[in-house]
């Protein structure tokens, strides 16, 4: 019995020394060469002619992929905020958990009509109805709390006005409850944006504001 | 309302008052149980998550007995907190026989797949307070409950061999908000057990356990694991027990490369005391396919260290205590406490509660 005991400990050691055990610093990619950042987030242009990265931005016409994982696990949950503007007709696309090439994922498209702003699913070809945002004034910069929650088939999708205080309990918009809805799950774990005539200002990770 | 009134009064008299002196009355033959399952936290600190309030994780009413001399049934309806309020659920409804066939178990009907340790065992039977991640991310936060048919075969041999071969509708998987959808390949299971004896009074079991499904996506999800449970007594005291499992899930999504992620747990337990059991769980979980859009390697891996006191001074009440650190790791950031936490726990048991497995 003492010779399971020491296994025992001896488990729990070789455990707990397991993140570092496996860690072998990874090539460093603080230095986002090949496009732009914002915030921390390092993003990639897909689009020619490029996108314009500047002062923590991303500006114009076109799409970016981030470089780092949405998430480590596609069956999972993230949260993302954002800052943006729009031009009038434009939008911004969030496009989550795809493939490195933004295809087969969860699309969250933000359209601005006047000073409305209107958020639509886009699946491939298929285009979920439109929902107005009520309460936000497109005309002005947009603050925008997302949660994807991919483990859940579709997709459930949260979305807060962040500006202001913070109130989980009423969304704007709560895919679960609502007839807007995506019409299925993330194929993959990358994430990125497809601006027309926009400007990214800010884009955060984080947990899930809602748990399941 | 009147009729809400007296449900109420009803529902209490059986479940307080006439089901346990009908278990007392004739044990083999209704078994009746109310289990309750409280937990709360302190000294919560957390990069992402808040202190949960003190709530009643689980609140479970479970009767089990003979229908006939063929059939067994059992029935077991639990409540469980979802956006603040308590949801009542079905967790199983089964009819079960092993008269039917020779060393053959058939259970149909929903409940908890029969794979696995932790998933064979309510939340409120578990030895550690909260599950592990390799759990909660691989099964559900108490388990992966259905509507199933299996079959467990148990050999005549000198060394006791347990097969157990399952199939289930799998329309969802794990946590979900709806009905879900048809798969295309229904969730099915296997699960090979063995037991032998120990030196000193103790006693090993092991098994081997696989899991396959396709979702009406075509993602194909494979789980391939290891747990053992040892024991050994002295007197009628649990002196040590062991609880781990390990676990691979493969995850291929159409279109794109398979995701492999693995975890486990280690749970060595000391009895301190006649009622104080001590014990440490480890855990180690890591994502072994992680990659960067550009395709560079991410070394990720997260771990938990649980010291966990457990008094229990009968089998129908426990009270546990237990501090939690998380450590991540991933790329170049190595967080040596991602999260910590006290943790608090309360079950009780009002009735006769079934057996348990070893």
């Amino acid at each position: 019995m003492k010779l399971v005991s020491i296994f025992g400990i001896l488990a729990i050691l070789v455990i707990s020394l397991f993140p570092a055990a496996c860690s072998k610093p990874s090539e460093s990619k603080s230095d986002c060469i090949e496009g732009g950042k914002v915030g921390v987030v390092c993003f990639k242009s897909l689009s020619s002619p490029a996108l314009s990265f500047s002062s923590g931005t991303i500006n114009g016409t076109g799409s970016a992929l981030a470089v780092g994982e949405l998430a480590t696990e596609t069956s999972s949950g993230k949260n993302i905020s954002v800052a943006f503007s729009l031009s009038d007709e434009g939008s911004l696309t969030l496009k989550t958990y795809s493939k490195p090439d933004l295809s087969g994922g969860v699309d969250i498209k933000l359209s601005r009509a006047g000073t409305k702003l209107e958020l639509k699913f886009v699946k491939g070809a298929t285009e979920s109805s439109a929902k107005e945002l009520v309460g936000i004034d497109a005309s002005s910069e947009v603050k925008l709390i997302v949660d994807v929650h991919n483990d859940e088939d579709p997709a459930h999708i949260l979305v807060w006005n962040g500006s202001g205080t913070f109130a989980l309990e009423t969304p704007l918009l709560d895919s679960e409850d609502d007839d807007v809805k995506p019409s299925g799950q993330g194929l993959d774990k990358y994430w990125g944006v497809t601006l027309a005539n926009a400007k990214l200002t800010q884009a955060v990770l984080s947990e899930p504001k809602k748990e399941d | 309302m009147k009729i809400l009134l007296h449900a109420f009064l009803i529902s209490f008299v059986f479940f307080f008052l006439v089901g346990p002196q009908m278990a007392k009355a004739d044990s083999g033959g209704l078994s009746t149980f109310v289990a309750v399952d409280l937990v709360g936290e302190a000294f919560v600190r957390s990069r992402e998550t808040s202190s949960k309030e003190a709530q009643i994780r689980g609140a479970e009413v479970f009767f089990a007995a003979p229908i006939d001399p063929v059939f067994d049934g059992t029935l077991g309806i639990a409540a469980h907190p979802e956006g603040g309020v308590s949801h009542f659920e079905l967790h199983e409804a089964t009819i079960s026989s092993s008269k039917l066939l020779p060393y053959t178990q058939i259970r149909l009907g929903q409940g908890f797949l029969s794979i696995g340790k932790l998933n064979r065992v309510h939340q409120h039977d578990w030895p550690f307070i909260e599950a592990p991640k390799v759990h909660t991310s691989f099964f559900d936060s108490e388990g992966v409950n259905d509507v199933l048919l299996e079959g467990t075969v148990n050999t005549p041999t000198e060394l006791p061999l347990e097969f157990t071969l399952g199939v289930a509708k799998g329309w969802v998987y794990g946590h979900a908000h709806n009905e879900g959808k048809r798969p295309l390949v229904p969730t099915h299971y296997t699960r090979v057990q063995s037991f032998f004896e120990l030196p000193g009074g103790g006693g090993l079991q092991f098994a081997g356990n696989y899991l396959g499904r396709t979702d009406s996506n075509a993602r194909r999800t494979r789980l391939m694991g290891l747990d053992i449970t040892a024991k050994w007594r002295e007197g009628r005291a649990l002196a040590f027990f062991l609880q781990s499992e390990i676990w691979l899930r493969q995850v291929k999504n159409p279109g794109v490369d398979r995701e492999d992620t693995i975890g486990l747990y280690v749970f060595p337990q000391f009895n301190v005391t006649e009622n104080v059991d001590f014990g440490i769980r480890g855990d180690a979980y890591s994502v072994l396919s992680s990659k960067d859009a550009l395709g560079n390697k991410i070394e990720n891996a997260s771990s938990e260290i649980v010291p966990t006191v457990t008094y229990k001074p009968s089998e129908f009440s426990t009270f546990r205590l237990a501090y939690s650190w998380q450590l991540e790791q991933r790329g170049d950031e190595v967080t040596r406490v991602a999260d910590s936490r006290l943790q608090a726990q309360i079950t009780f048991i009002l009735g006769s509660h079934p057996s348990h497995d070893f």
